[in-house]
């Protein structure tokens, strides 16, 4: 047993079935909505700041009244959890130094075409998030993600909209639609595949 | 100088001193899947391990005992909800538990 046992699998196992709500799909699909409104508006969207706060308590609502009671509750390792976070992060934090680093080291380079790359940039940013959740914790349909993303920002880059500005707002909607559908998909599966217990289990059993 | 029929039977004593607590295939069971989380509750351990409450309440009784898991009492809204996570000293036996085994199966001759 102990030689077929493989921990990294488990731990990703355990991840992915804590994760298997539909939750983090949708959280990701309002975040996209949030920056497509963001780039509309060019002021900051009331979503983008009651996400931060409203966001986690939702989540977490639903997932004590409807995830855990039917699949129990396990916290994922502290490692685990702070090595997503610090890559991602790292990650993100590299793309936008590149972002203000390319004037410096290209000789014809205007202001004009800082705007022209941002879809680029912007597509670079979520197929590497997406690419790396989905190494991380073996989730197939983050790669599926990382996919859509990447055509997403291809058709954003060489569709004629109107302004880049549109072509961008389209990228984030359109993500934000697959995510918020996709998650929505995978919580109905997930309360028809795992009904709940007719016995509760409680600290009085 | 050690000769194969020395090295043969050190192996075998290796193999006897192996924590017989986590030994047994249910708290074997409980301790894997403990390890790879930070803590779990009763139902995801029953659902992972596929043992009954109550039989999982014993393991978890003896590994308490022994200082491998320790037992959180929490509230989840009204309801009282109880944590299960593993000890320092629980991942240690377990990772020693673990040498041991993997020594004990790279040294058996095929």
């Amino acid at each position: 047993m102990i030689n077929k046992t493989n921990l990294k699998e488990m731990e990703k196992k355990a991840f992915r079935d804590s994760n298997q709500d539909g939750q983090m799909e949708i959280v990701f699909g309002v975040i996209f909505f949030s920056i497509a409104g963001y780039i509309h508006t060019k002021n900051l969207p009331i979503l983008l700041i009651l996400l931060p706060i409203f966001g986690p308590i939702w989540m977490q609502f639903i997932r004590n009244n409807l995830t855990y009671p039917r699949i129990g509750y396990a916290r994922p390792s502290k490692k685990m959890a702070r090595q997503i976070i610090w890559v991602l992060f790292i990650y993100m934090f590299i793309v936008l130094f590149m972002v203000f680093v390319f004037p410096f080291i290209s000789n014809d380079w205007d202001l004009s075409l800082w705007h022209n790359w941002s879809p680029v940039f912007y597509g670079i940013m979520t197929t590497g998030a997406f690419l790396y959740l989905g190494y991380k914790v073996g989730i197939m349909r983050y790669y599926i993600f990382a996919t859509l993303s990447v055509i997403g920002v291809l058709a954003a880059y060489f569709i004629e909209f109107e302004t880049l500005e549109r072509g961008l707002e389209m990228y984030f909607l359109g993500m934000s639609g697959v995510m918020v559908i996709t998650g929505f998909a995978l919580f109905f599966i997930f309360l028809r595949r795992h009904k709940l217990s007719k016995k509760e289990i409680t600290d009085d059993n | 100088m050690i000769t194969k029929k020395n090295k043969t039977s050190s192996d075998i004593q290796n193999i006897t001193s192996v924590d017989k607590l986590i030994h047994e295939p249910a708290r074997l069971n409980i301790m894997v899947h403990l390890y790879v989380v930070e803590s779990a509750d009763f139902l995801f351990m029953m659902r992972r391990t596929g043992l009954t409450f109550g039989n999982l309440s014993a393991h978890m009784s003896k590994l308490e005992n022994a200082g491998y898991i320790e037992i959180i009492k929490e509230f989840v809204g009204k309801k009282p909800h109880t944590m299960l996570k593993l000890t320092e000293q629980g991942r240690q036996a377990f990772e020693e538990y673990r040498k041991k085994m993997k020594q004990f199966f790279d040294d058996m001759p095929s």
